[in-house]
């Protein structure tokens, strides 16, 4: 008793101490999303990029985090990311795993993915590591583009040839059809012209983007971020061209065997008239087509802002 | 016995000593006074080496104290009581505390040793009673009772007195003096006491020096200031209201 | 020496003085049997008594925090998890151990201050000395420690007390649920953010105590000194708070 009196400052300090500790502990084990008592196990990757991962990260398995990213260093052996990362020990990663990065720095949200392996392989042994993936990315943008580009110019020339021989065959004036015809030739042509203005330009960019946007990666992150950006916004513009392209195929494919029944005397001009369907479609493709024409026209900073900037390089 | 020589200290500029010298006698008290400012307290202060001189030596048993190591001057300083002025109790400890600790601090005494050493010291200055009291329980006179007991508890060789009167009633400063005599010849110590009380002086010195603006004016036996026609020094006991040659009593 | 010179010397023999007290203080660190009682009297005074008011501090701050960051942020394109991510690192990282310094700078500082400067003025520091014991040791070198041991433990609490009180108010006030709140939290949450704070705890504490044992410690004239001593510790330590903790930010992050 005497000597539990003589100490009770040491007691309370002692005890105050300890609590503090733990808290700190757990407190840390719990915002890392890591469970408070159960082990984790420790694996490593190395990822061609880490794409602005840094230790805390999140890991994510099937959308749901499991662990933490520990340690981001560049491997001068193999010249690449090196990057440790902690798992609940209750998730087993089946042999064949891989990671990959997913998010963007611009938003502070990298997070690191694991793609599990075949769910009947053995599992990992701790420690061990997995390969790490770039997948999408500007590289297969950069791809793609060049091909959507001759597709669409394909096709707009097909279209245009179309559009003038009908507009020949029809000589009756103020029909409704003509009209429409001369306006659809019309943004034809602009479109044209203008593809083939920035063609150089875009291919030339895209040129350019694919050679740097390696190197491009390993620079500074605010230019690494409007370079995703700037993949995104040309993703999301060939995806609209090509769905515009696509019922602007369906569109002359009509159209085209229409004017070969016209031409082969099968049919009347009055038909076509009053072919409503016809009608509709070449409208609807017009009015989707002139929309992108005019976004394109009066704002092609939208779309092309950000491959200048890449263009400065 | 503690040699000063040709001690100089100054202030911001301020000279508060000027070649002071001085011998203090083993088993002797000595009574430094002179008017307040005069530079008593500091003087006080070399002796045991809380103040550094400008120029000049202190010399305890023939070792100079600001030559040495601090470690080496706190164990010299371990042979000195000192009591101040307003006693120094440490308020967050009552006054039994106040007296082990420097028992507790500088021995490997027992507990029970130590209860008996405190007893013992307390009942020298007549206060067996205020072990357990805290002291701002205790009154002036009492305190310094207390902080006597403390400066006595390690049995030194040497005991300074700052003020040991001071602010206390002629009855308790009576006391005080006979605690001091009493002291002094009981344990035979050497006694420093430092005062403008000339009462006190009488009563309890066997030579005094006499500071007088930050110098030492006049060093002699109690029978020589008896004697002495100094002006200077005449002025001062004047001052304290005590005419040579009358006896010793206190003004009440 | 000129005199017109001494007002610019000033700051450079206090400095000094200060350096050199801590030196002092370093070197009596071996004389544990001196303060080792007193270490644990001042843990527990520095410490252990200040956790009521840090909780409640911290506590208070948390859930302001929460409320004006949920005030701020009402914007569909903004979600919810924000108030976490917002108010848990501020917490870890700045709030709790700045409020605990700060709270620590009136509560100990001026205490430590007016202990010391009064121990100072009633001759206790020249009987501790004339006794033959190292002042600096017993009555400085416990009080610096125990900040520095004791400090850190009030941050531990002050983050924790902080962030639940968050997560209380976001609850109670309808803002966003537990699991929002610590979404978000942890979205940012870096292994590294509580060891910074653990170090800028440990560095207020030494601040606090060092600057307050240093006013203390060479108080001049009687009571009245004694106050100036006691405001400018305080006064001092909160300035000198401000300044470590930009120093430790550019320095450690």
């Amino acid at each position: 008793m005497n000597a539990l009196m003589t100490y009770r400052n040491e007691l309370k300090v002692g005890v105050a101490l300890v609590v503090a500790a733990l808290i700190l502990f757990f407190g840390t084990r719990f915002l890392l999303n890591l469970p408070l008592f159960e082990r984790t196990i420790t694996y490593e990757t190395l990822l061609p990029d880490a794409g602005g991962l840094v230790d805390g990260s999140l890991v994510r398995l099937k959308g749901v985090v499991v662990g933490r990213v520990t340690e981001v260093h560049y491997d001068p052996q193999s010249g690449m990311a090196r990057v440790r990362f902690q798992i609940h020990g209750g998730v087993p990663l089946p042999e064949g795993s891989y990671t990959r990065i997913a998010g963007l720095a611009m938003f502070g949200n990298v997070e690191m993915e694991i793609v599990p392996g075949p769910a009947g392989n053995p599992p990992l042994k701790p420690g061990s590591r997995l390969p790490g993936h770039l997948d999408g990315g500007l590289a297969a943008v950069a791809e793609e583009v060049p091909a959507v580009l001759q597709r669409l110019n394909t096709l707009l020339e097909r279209f245009d040839m179309a559009a003038e021989a009908a507009a020949t065959q029809l000589s009756t004036p103020g029909s409704d059809l003509r009209l429409t015809l001369q306006a659809l030739r019309q943004s034809t042509q602009t479109l044209a012209t203008l593809l083939q203005r920035e063609q150089q330009h875009i291919t030339r960019t895209l040129e350019n983007l694919a050679i740097t946007s390696d190197q491009l990666r390993e620079a500074a992150s605010p230019t690494a971020d409007s370079l995703q950006a700037a993949a995104a916004q040309l993703r999301h513009l060939l995806r609209r061209l090509e769905a515009s392209t696509a019922s602007l195929e369906q569109a002359t494919a009509s159209l085209d065997r229409i004017l070969t029944h016209i031409a082969s005397g099968q049919g009347t001009l009055g038909r076509l008239i009053y072919d409503e369907t016809l009608y509709l479609k070449l409208d609807t493709t017009l009015t989707g087509l002139n929309r992108i024409l005019r976004d394109f026209e009066a704002n092609p900073g939208r779309y092309l802002r950000e491959l200048r900037l890449i263009d400065v390089f | 016995m503690i040699q000063v020589e040709h001690l100089y200290k100054s202030f911001d500029g301020r000279a508060v000593l000027v070649d002071v010298s001085l011998e203090i006698r083993d088993g002797e008290t000595l009574a430094i006074i002179g008017r307040s400012g005069s530079g008593k307290s500091v003087l006080m202060k070399h002796l045991i080496g809380l103040l550094k001189p400008d120029r000049g030596r202190v010399l305890v048993d023939g070792v100079d104290i600001n030559a040495i190591s601090y470690e080496a001057l706190r164990r010299i300083r371990r042979q000195f009581g000192v009591l101040f002025q307003g006693g120094a109790l440490f308020d967050s400890m009552n006054a039994f505390e106040n007296v082990a600790f420097p028992l507790r601090t500088f021995t490997n005494l027992s507990e029970a040793e130590i209860r008996r050493r405190v007893q013992e010291c307390l009942e020298l200055v007549q206060l067996p009673d205020v072990g357990p009291k805290m002291p701002d329980e205790l009154s002036g006179g009492m305190k310094k009772r207390v902080a006597l007991a403390r400066a006595i508890a390690l049995q030194p060789r040497y005991i300074i007195y700052d003020e040991p009167t001071t602010g206390l009633d002629p009855e308790t400063a009576n006391a005080i003096d006979e605690l001091i005599n009493d002291l002094n010849h009981r344990l035979n110590v050497t006694g420093i006491v430092v005062t403008h009380d000339m009462h006190s002086v009488l009563s309890v010195a066997d030579r005094v020096a006499f500071l007088y603006q930050g110098r030492m004016h006049w060093v002699g036996t109690i029978d020589a200031l008896h004697r002495s026609d100094d002006p200077i020094l005449l002025s001062f006991v004047k001052a304290s209201e005590y005419q040579i040659g009358q006896p010793i009593s206190r003004s009440t | 020496m000129p005199k017109s010179l001494t007002p610019f010397l000033q700051p450079f023999r206090t400095l000094g003085q200060y350096t050199l007290l801590l030196a002092h203080a370093f070197s009596a660190l071996g004389e544990f049997k001196t303060y080792r009682k007193n270490l644990f009297d001042q843990m527990v005074r520095i410490g252990i008594d200040s956790i009521p008011i840090v909780a409640m501090a911290s506590a208070f701050s948390g859930a302001v925090m929460t409320v004006q960051t949920a005030y701020q942020l009402v914007s569909p394109f903004i979600p919810k998890t924000v108030i976490g991510a917002v108010v848990a690192p501020s917490m870890i990282l700045e709030l709790a151990v700045v409020v605990t310094g700060f709270i620590l700078a009136g509560r100990v500082g001026a205490r430590i201050a007016a202990e010391l400067g009064t121990m100072r003025v009633t001759e206790q520091i020249d009987a501790l000395e004339a006794m033959g014991l190292n002042s600096v040791s017993y009555l400085v070198v416990p009080r610096v420690l125990a900040g520095m041991i004791m400090v850190p433990v009030l941050y531990v609490v002050a983050c924790f007390i902080g962030i639940a009180s968050g997560i209380l108010v976001a609850n109670l006030g309808g803002f966003l649920s537990t699991g929002e709140f610590l979404q978000g939290a942890r979205q940012f949450f870096k292994p590294f953010d509580p060891i910074f704070g653990v170090i800028k705890a440990f560095v207020f504490g030494f601040v606090i105590t060092s600057i307050s044992c240093y006013k203390g410690y060479f108080t001049q004239g009687g009571a009245e000194g004694v106050g100036r001593s006691t405001t400018q510790a305080a006064v001092l330590s909160c300035v000198y708070i401000l300044v470590a903790d930009l120093v430790l930010a550019v320095l450690l992050l």
